[in-house]
């Protein structure tokens, strides 16, 4: 079950695993989607369904660290009510800014930010988002204060970057970096603790000096709370499998996203667990809800 | 001039290839398909053939996904004009005057005429794409906020040139649209409005189920109760073609049509569409007998039809030349290419000419199959509509619920069909019109979204819409449009009272 | 006070009724703003409010302007209608809550019932309430008891809403579409959908 619209990247990563997966566990795996509520909908139907092993969902950061802190009536538990299998995705956020922008390292950015408070405009694709969010950690941390634009989508907020209209962003990798790579706008650093391979020259925020700073835009495979062990650990088997197939891989790189150092179910729980609570502290302190 | 001879003949060369071709003709068929299904749109088979767009060449996938999306806007039109279905969005406006055109005999002609209007059209925008390409997309970028909500208040003011029937209601009708529009997450504050707690209302109510409800269920309803009227309809069927006199009226039309479209189009959210409703609604303006508007005038088809293609094709421009995505299609054409490990943007062009010019030469060869492909099933389509009603509109209610309830798994949305159902047959027998609310219901999120981040990025400064040069002009243009619209409703009014008391 | 057209009397009196709940709505949840830094009740508010205006004006002009054409209303239902179908669906919604079962089948039941209702009551609306049921019964009928039946309620339903009802014809169709339906859009397309119920899968 893909909690959002067909044709994005969570549903166009489940379909690419769905192949490698059916050959893996000899069962067909058909993926269906169920969007709405910002991947609420979805993730809420898999929560509350048996837990046979057959129904799965691609539990992502929205739905399960985001979402619980932003939706004031949430309807299920992102850690007790989930099985987590397997992360499949993680991809790094960059900060970009428009190239009229007079800063070419994020200590410039600090700096011009500090001189003209509430002057520069910073873009998301929506309230919530993980490019507001990494925004408004930014800030936090940086002791700048900086206008939020929400945009529907990233890709109308990169538009208006690149005319100029906002002066920068934190996009994720793999849509920013045709723009960067054409000269559209210019990246300062990446939002993860490591380096990017894509783009080995640009600083991580912690080297720049913002710290702690290691945020990136994941899913994963998930099934209901109850689900056998000897079934989730044969998933997480079938899930590693797959990603181990090299064409997966290469479709993976193009999507910006290194394979994951997570690889068993219980440092995945964990990892959920600890993306809840810095998310849970995040939201309340950018003052985000939806009502 | 040389350069580009040049670069069309690399294009023709690889999309004349029979590989490429079968592609296109693939692509075609499925969008024509999809189109003519209500409630299935390109989004959705598009994201489902994504998959298998993976074994093949960039360019082959290209081809066959920009088949389905130009062939869907095909397909599109002729539910519009036999059922009063629009298949897409800017398929509305051909509801008005292609069905009331088939309900008197003429359906042949409505389909011909939208067939050979969208063929003229796409190969005027692909020539625009060949020649001016970046140039265009440099014009796409100038637009920002305050100029898209200058150029919706345009658009929502040309709109109530499409009522005909009483104005003040048609502007009702717009605001109601605007009203229902904003139901769900508000862009700019995060906060989900009027849903009620229902989550499915989060994402607002689906374009396509307002329009399959209020148009098709709506008619159906209506249909059945007219009994009598029903039986004229399918038998009163004449030639399949247009007549001389037709074609002597609409080619103006279809030029003009094509030049809005070709300018809309290139704007990246919402261009395209407005540029059905806008050919509309500048036809009726310029028309010697704009009383013939609604009830069957052949430049109500050919004008939006021309527009909605020619947007269609321009709508490639910005995803092709700076790799941004004009609307959920075009996304995902990227994510095809992403996964290609082609990068959109900027160097697509210069480093695989192959594949910007090959796209290019192939969606005119596209727009050809089109056109071979469907003016022959105009026959069979016309053949469809003798069918008796008590046989076709259940069948036409299935095609409906199918793709309604395929939209995302969930009988809430057939629900909500029904519901807008119930009140387009309510609004149809209070005289109401449903054409103007829908452009409110698509526009009024737009506006609004428009509206304040135009303020949030002047900073409170509301001067902004005059001093910025295009919204300026479209804000003026509005003005006028407005005086002119008003005018004569005006003076009809004050006749009117004249007449009472005296 | 004569109302001149009964259509726009009822059509002001539809706007101004929806103007003034997407006002009050707003206004009472959502925050304002000011002018400048507009919340998300700003926009709705004006709009309702002017959807009330024009709502008066329309009807205004409904009982002091003469109008062109025949405006008296042709709906061959009325407002106490209206009020027992709202009633009935509010009730099932209440017992679903207290017994347990859940909303869709209080959604099924209830339209079934002014199904029923309006072909014994209100022979005259039958198209629209038929028709309108079938495709509700569809959406809902669809999960539990899968493509096949759900269909079969469709076109069953909405053809008993016409004018000729010949049980043979509509079998025959009924045939012809579900066997369509399942090569082209399950097959074909591979849309995800249960063809029968879940007590047999």
């Amino acid at each position: 079950m893909v909690p959002y619209a067909s044709g994005g990247p969570v549903d166009l990563s489940a379909r690419l695993i769905a192949a490698p997966l059916q050959q893996g566990l000899g069962q067909p795996v058909v993926v269906e989607n169920k969007p709405g509520a910002g991947g609420n909908i979805g993730a809420e139907f898999v929560a509350k369904s048996a837990p046979d092993g057959y129904t799965l969902v691609m539990g992502a950061i929205a739905t399960h660290a985001i979402n619980p802190a932003l939706y004031p009536k949430f309807p299920y538990d992102p850690v007790r009510d989930f099985r987590h299998i397997a992360l499949l995705v993680q991809v790094p956020n960059v900060l970009v800014v428009n190239t009229d922008v007079a800063a070419r390292s994020v200590a410039d950015l600090i700096r011009l930010a500090k001189a003209q408070p509430g002057r520069l405009d910073f873009a998301s694709g929506s309230t919530g988002s993980t490019g507001h969010l990494a925004g408004e950690l930014f800030k936090q941390l940086t002791g700048t204060y900086m206008v939020h634009i929400p945009y529907k989508g990233a890709a109308p907020a990169m538009s208006d970057l690149i005319a100029g209209r906002v002066q920068l962003m934190f996009d994720n990798l793999a849509s920013a970096l045709p723009h960067i790579q054409a000269g559209k706008v210019r990246a300062l650093a990446v939002t993860t603790a490591r380096r990017s391979t894509f783009l080995p020259d640009l600083p991580t925020l912690e080297e720049a000096g913002v710290r702690p700073f290691d945020l990136t835009t994941w899913w994963g495979l998930m099934a209901p709370a109850g689900t056998p062990q000897s079934i989730v650990d044969r998933l997480a088997a079938a899930a590693r499998r797959a990603l181990q197939a090299p064409e997966l891989r290469e479709r993976w790189r193009a999507m910006g996203s290194e394979p994951p150092a997570i690889t068993t179910p219980a440092e995945f729980t964990a990892f959920v667990e600890r993306e809840r609570q810095l998310y849970a502290v995040l939201v309340k302190r950018a003052g985000a809800t939806i009502d | 001039m040389e350069q580009i001879l040049h670069n069309l003949v690399i294009g023709f060369g690889v999309a004349v290839t029979p590989i490429h071709l079968l592609y296109a003709l693939i692509g075609c068929l499925l969008g024509t398909l999809i189109g003519v299904l209500p409630g299935i749109g390109p989004v959705a088979t598009i994201a489902m053939l994504l998959p298998i767009t993976f074994n093949l060449s960039p360019v082959a996938a290209l081809i066959m996904l920009a088949g389905i999306y130009y062939g869907a806007q095909y397909g599109g039109s002729t539910t519009a004009i036999l059922v009063n279905i629009p298949g897409e969005s800017s398929s509305v406006v051909t509801c008005l005057d292609g069905y009331q055109m088939a309900r008197q005999g003429r359906a042949g002609p409505a389909l011909a005429v939208a067939a050979l209007g969208s063929f003229f059209a796409g190969c005027v925008a692909t020539l625009l794409i060949a020649v001016a390409a970046p140039p265009l997309a440099e014009v796409a970028l100038k637009f920002g906020p305050a100029e898209y909500f200058s150029l919706m208040v345009f658009g929502l003011i040309a709109a109530t040139v499409l009522a005909h029937g009483s104005l003040i209601k048609a502007i009702a009708m717009v605001v109601w649209g605007l009203l229902f529009g904003l139901v769900g997450t508000d862009v700019n504050s995060g906060v989900l409005r009027f849903t009620f707690g229902v989550p499915e209302l989060s994402d607002g109510i689906g374009f396509v189920i307002v329009a399959m409800g209020m148009f098709g269920t709506a008619e159906i309803v209506a249909n059945i109760e007219m009994k009598e009227h029903r039986e004229i309809f399918t038998s009163k069927v004449k030639n399949l073609w247009p007549t001389k006199d037709d074609f002597k009226n609409c080619w103006a039309s279809v030029l003009r049509g094509t030049a809005l479209g070709s300018c809309l189009g290139i704007l990246p959210g919402g261009g395209a569409l407005l540029a059905s409703f806008g050919a509309y609604s500048l036809e009726k303006k310029v028309s010697k007998h704009p009383e013939k508007f609604g009830k069957g005038a052949i430049e109500g088809v050919a004008a939006p039809e021309s527009a909605n293609n020619a947007g269609a094709q321009t709508s490639f421009i910005p995803m092709l030349t700076l790799g941004i995505p004009s609307n959920a299609v075009m996304a995902l054409m990227i994510g095809a290419l992403m996964i290609q490990g082609i990068a959109p943007g900027p160097q697509v062009m210069n480093e695989k000419p192959e594949l910007f010019w090959g796209l290019i030469a192939s969606m005119w060869v596209g727009n050809l199959m089109l056109v071979v492909l469907n003016l022959p099933l105009i026959g069979m389509w016309v053949k469809l509509l003798t069918v008796p009603y008590r046989y076709l509109y259940p069948s036409i209610l299935v095609f409906m619920a199918i793709g309604v309830y395929s939209l995302s798994n969930n009988p809430f949305d057939v629900l909500i069909m029904g519901v807008f159902g119930v009140l387009g047959y309510i609004c149809a027998k209070l005289e109401c019109e449903p054409a103007p609310m829908i452009l409110g219901f698509i526009l009024g999120p737009l506006m609004e979204e428009n509206l304040r981040r135009a303020m949030l990025l002047s900073r409170g400064d509301p001067t902004v819409f005059f001093t910025k040069p295009i919204s300026a002009g479209f804000m003026i243009a509005s003005i006028i449009l407005l005086v002119i619209v008003a005018l004569p409703a005006i003076r009809k009014k004050r006749e009117e009272v004249f007449v009472e008391e005296g | 006070m004569k109302i001149k057209s009964q259509k726009d009397f009822w059509s002001g009196l539809m706007f101004i009724g929806s103007g003034l709940f997407f006002m009050v709505w707003a206004i009472t949840h959502y925050q304002m703003g000011t002018a400048v830094r507009m919340g998300p009740a700003y926009f709705p508010a004006v709009l309702g409010g002017l959807l009330g205006v024009l709502g008066v004006f329309i009807l205004a002009e409904s009982v002091m302007m003469e109008p062109e054409g025949d405006k008296t209303l042709a709906i061959p239902f009325n407002i106490i209608d209206i009020l027992i179908a709202v009633a009935i669906y509010v009730a099932l919604g209440f017992g679903a809550h207290l017994i347990g079962f859940s909303a869709d089948w209080a959604i099924i039941i209830g339209t079934l019932i002014i199904a029923v209702l309006t072909i014994m009551y209100r022979p005259n609306a039958k198209g629209l309430v038929l028709i309108t049921a079938a495709t509700v019964a569809y959406g809902y009928l669809m999960k539990p008891l899968g493509l096949v039946l759900a269909t079969a309620a469709l076109v069953f339903i909405s053809a008993f809403g016409g004018h000729e009802f010949k049980w043979r014809e509509v079998s025959v169709l009924y045939i012809i579409l579900i066997v369509f339906s399942v090569l082209v859009f399950v097959k074909g397309l591979t849309l995800p959908f249960p063809l029968w119920p879940e007590y047999f899968s």
